[in-house]
């Protein structure tokens, strides 16, 4: 079944093609069949690059407190790279940042900045002042580096598969064990459209690793909030899922589309041990 | 006879009632699937991959499936109004939720013709 389709396109599943537009329907249905094959054979990974941009994305849109369709209209989501957009709920400005075409992954130490794989990172876990170690359930690659539970949020990555939960005991943090994956716990944002509450009361640039239109993505707040306000404005923005990643000054970066850094915070002087990061690495 | 939808990874596996699903929305390499009433759940197939797993699953219900461009599939069933211009779709169970979707004009033309001629048979 040849699964190739425009934006302006529609189809029948189940039954035979019907091409609302005639000329050609019979001829290029067995162009797009000898293509499929040519694809499986040059491998499935080329086939993204063979999709054109369309003018009229189709994007699809459940969220009741912002413009439908808004956070990916237009974009190409075949193409590797982090779109930047921004969100204004009442006063407060967000960066969004949304990596495409990209597998999260979570590292521990000094990032190679030059390494153009690397579409997006910033500061995960926070860590302890007494000893610089990782606060809460922490696994790399397979391997526990920290035990405990501090923070509910989770983010567990396995088998390419971004997480994000709240949970005092999460299985995730096993499996991950397991299977090779990453774990790391953070103060909870948003749990399934509903803000959560924390104790901390400090302002400071937010960060948070959301969920939003079913999309994983960065959300930075552009003012310094109190982690409750911020959770709230996630909430009004439609996140599903967030938790906290560190902020204030946490050094992270973004890739633009030209190769240059858009710096997030300040590069540390020195890097601790057990500073981590979550990175999206172009595929 | 109620046909099922099976979408199964290496670690879970997702069986969805063909009448109950509203509608497919791409999302990169996850796809999210709507129910009726609303929940979402999310599984790490591909559109295309799932569309595949309609046609070869659901051979009565499968015909109710339409895939919309490159980010969705629709259930007609719940089609309620189509408006081309505006882009505007929408899917309704008649209850309990609406859903509100974007497509392209010339895509929601087609199927708005597609509809219309299915009507005068």
């Amino acid at each position: 079944m040849n699964t190739e389709i425009k934006d302006t396109e529609i189809r029948v599943i189940g039954g035979e093609p019907q091409p609302p537009t005639g000329g050609g329907r019979w001829r290029r249905w067995w162009w797009l069949a000898a293509a499929l094959v040519l694809a499986v054979v040059a491998g499935i990974v080329l086939r993204p690059r063979h999709n054109a941009p369309s003018a009229e994305a189709a994007d699809t849109v459940t969220t009741p407190t912002v413009d439908d369709g808004w956070l990916m209209a237009g974009v190409d989501t075949t193409q590797g790279g982090v779109v930047h957009k921004t969100a204004g709920i009442d006063t407060t400005l967000l960066h969004i940042y949304i990596p495409l075409m990209s597998t999260a992954e979570l590292a521990v130490g000094a990032l190679d900045t030059t390494d153009p794989d690397i579409l997006m990172a910033v500061q995960a876990a926070d860590l302890r002042r007494d000893n610089g170690r990782i606060v809460g359930a922490f696994v790399l690659a397979g391997e526990p580096l920290s035990w405990g539970l501090s923070k509910r949020g989770y983010c567990a990555i396995i088998d390419g598969r971004l997480t994000l939960g709240v949970a005092d005991n999460s299985p995730l943090f096993e499996q991950a064990t397991e299977q090779g994956g990453d774990f790391f716990r953070q103060y909870p944002a948003v749990d399934r459209g509903q803000a959560v509450e924390n104790n901390p009361e400090n302002s400071a640039r937010r960060r948070a690793l959301c969920t939003l239109e079913g999309r994983t993505c960065l959300i930075v707040s552009d003012d310094r909030m109190t982690m409750n306000a911020f959770a709230q404005t996630l909430e009004t923005l439609g996140v599903s899922d967030a938790i906290f990643l560190v902020g204030g000054n946490a050094y992270g970066w973004v890739r633009t589309d030209d190769g240059t850094l858009q710096h997030l915070g300040s590069p540390p002087p020195n890097h601790k041990k057990f500073t981590n990061y979550i990175l999206f690495r172009r595929r | 006879m109620k046909e099922y939808l099976i979408i199964s990874t290496s670690v879970d596996l997702v069986r969805a009632s063909a009448d109950e699903v509203v509608y497919i929305s791409a999302d990169g390499n996850y796809s999210s699937i709507v129910f009726l009433g609303g929940e979402t759940r999310i599984v790490t197939q591909q559109l295309g991959q799932l569309e595949q797993a309609i046609a070869k699953q659901l051979p009565a219900s499968g015909r109710n499936f339409i895939r919309i461009g490159k980010s969705l599939i629709i259930n007609r069933t719940y089609i309620s109004y189509i408006h081309p211009s505006r882009q505007q779709l929408e899917l309704s169970d008649g209850r309990t939720a609406s859903y509100g979707l974007t497509a392209s004009r010339e895509a929601l033309k087609q199927l708005k013709e597609l509809i219309e001629k299915e009507a005068e048979q």
